[in-house]
């Protein structure tokens, strides 16, 4: 299967910065994958999605070097409009994400294919859709900017969601969220999974996370990227002492193995609540 | 009646105060000027915003216009003086420029004020992406409207912060001076700080099409706009001429 999205050896310094952000970073997308990425702060996955975003080089200048494709195209090819309509990006900060020229929360889910040129029907139906799945019916006709920032986070994803883009990068999005919130997101990555949409999650939420990536990207502090692949194969070469925080389940696994109250895999371990509680049954039935 | 004002067009209102301004300053005297007060308040109570219409009269142009008149009638010095006490002199000529100058200043004002009490700013800026402005400057002009509002809220927040911490932020005018001046700072960097991401924002919205952008509500203008638009034209080159030339 073609990748959909492939970065090659990219390497990023930022502009009057000596230290790269990013290092070595290499993987391939296909259509259809959900991709998390993880690391401590300042390990540059922020940096990272702005570079699949293409902002980095567009925006952010600096010294990019590598490839970066996207179906198959170099990013530098594509228009910002292109871009914009394949890769819908919903950022970390709700307080800027806020067009700042529309008087209604509904008028602002709009405002991306208002741009795009889509007709008010088509537009008012999308809202109108947006509205319901994310809930947001009691606040469509405040001002953005009265909005809390869980609030004006939900607003961002819906705008985002509305333009109906290929690939989702997700920066944090549940940072600002109560678990209500939080659970709803998620339910919409895998709605989005299920429609075949590709999606890009940065998220501190490692349990919950689990459960929907098919792909883990995992960045050191240096920005350099130390595992990619899948996460019950990649999360086996980690220990909890180590600096990236593992899931639950994971942790209780290798504590539960060091005890030797369960067999040590080296090759896959679990990293979801279902896959603990299923290896655990496994192995008392086999006592 | 009530609703349909506010409803019209922005540009068949638009027509009405151009006309206005243009008439009140080319027709001599100041009765006409002076008389726009009045029609601007008889169009606010028909546009259901009287009230709100005289207050925000009586707090801007009314104060600036006594000022201007109290100013120019009895402290600049004009010839054909009508009267004195202590250093004030009245002259004819300094009255006469005194109600010239203030009537233009209330006609202008009052029928101003009555467009954006009447006119919403997302409609100007509707009907002005109707007519294929550049949207780059809607764009600066719609978020300058929002602009007042953000830094308040902004500043409100900081307020709260340095009240948590023990700062005097209540009082006498020094002591409001003294917390408000150290907020001036981080309010205008946060907001230069935050126009970068709110670049990056705006591309993930497609700000940068270059295809011309529609409306979620369209604001169209109604048979009736077209009428009103050339009855108020018509109206307007007709006081124009009997005003300037007869």
């Amino acid at each position: 299967m073609n990748p959909l999205i492939e970065l090659n050896d990219v390497l990023y310094r930022y502009p009057l910065t000596r230290k790269s952000a990013l290092r070595h970073i290499q993987f391939k997308v296909t259509s259809g994958m959900v991709m998390g990425i993880i690391g401590v702060n300042g390990s540059g996955k922020t940096t990272l999605c702005n570079v699949i975003r293409s902002f980095i080089p567009n925006f952010y200048q600096g010294d990019l070097q590598g490839t970066v494709t996207l179906k198959g195209k170099p990013l530098n090819q594509y228009s910002e409009t292109e871009l914009s309509q394949l890769v819908g990006y919903i950022f970390q900060n709700p307080f800027t994400q806020i067009s700042g020229v529309k008087d209604t929360v509904a008028e602002e889910i709009g405002y991306g294919l208002e741009n795009l040129g889509v007709s008010s029907k088509k537009i008012q139906k999308r809202v109108a859709k947006m509205i319901d799945l994310l809930n947001l019916s009691d606040i469509k006709d405040k001002n953005p900017f009265d909005l809390s920032g869980g609030q004006k986070q939900m607003v961002a994803i819906a705008a985002i969601l509305a333009i109906n883009p290929e690939i989702f990068i997700f920066d944090e999005p549940t940072s600002q969220l109560d678990p209500a919130g939080t659970t709803k997101i998620f339910k919409i990555i895998q709605q989005l999974k299920s429609q075949g949409k590709t999606v890009i999650l940065v998220e501190h939420k490692l349990d919950l996370m689990m459960q929907y990536i098919d792909q883990l990207l995992v960045l050191d502090e240096q920005g350099q990227q130390i595992a990619w692949g899948k996460p019950e194969e990649i999360l086996a070469s980690f220990t909890e002492n180590q600096t990236i925080a593992l899931p639950t389940a994971t942790r209780v696994y290798q504590r539960m193995a060091a005890q030797h109250l369960i067999p040590i895999a080296t090759n896959k371990v679990p990293v979801t609540q279902d896959e603990i509680v299923q290896t655990i049954q496994n192995f008392q039935e086999t006592r | 009646m009530t609703h349909f004002i506010p409803r019209l067009y922005p540009t068949t209102k638009a027509w009405l105060v151009l006309g206005i301004i243009l008439c009140s300053i080319f027709i001599p005297g100041y009765w006409f000027q002076y008389s726009i007060f009045l029609v601007a308040l008889v169009l606010a109570m028909l546009s259901g915003v009287a009230k709100r219409y005289t207050s925000l009269f009586l707090k801007s142009i009314f104060i600036i216009s006594l000022f201007i008149f109290i100013i120019q009638t009895f402290l600049v010095y004009h010839d054909h003086i009508i009267g004195s006490w202590y250093i004030f002199k009245v002259s004819s000529t300094g009255l006469q420029a005194s109600l010239t100058m203030t009537s233009k200043i209330v006609a202008i004002g009052a029928i101003l004020i009555w467009f954006f009490q009447v006119t919403q700013v997302k409609d100007i800026a509707a009907a002005m992406q109707n007519a294929g402005w550049n949207k780059k400057l809607i764009f600066v002009m719609l978020s300058t409207m929002q602009l007042i509002p953000q830094m308040t809220s902004m500043m409100n927040t900081i307020a709260d912060a340095q009240r948590s911490r023990g700062v005097e932020t209540e009082g006498n005018l020094i002591t409001r001076m003294k917390s408000f001046v150290p907020m001036l700072g981080p309010v205008v960097l946060t907001s230069i700080e935050q126009n970068e991401e709110r670049v990056l924002t705006l591309e993930s919205r497609a700000f940068s099409n270059r295809q011309r952008p529609t409306l979620m509500v369209p604001v169209n203008k109604t048979k009736a706009d077209y009428l009103l638009s050339w009855i108020i034209i018509i109206i307007m080159l007709g006081i124009f001429y009997w005003g300037v030339f007869k």
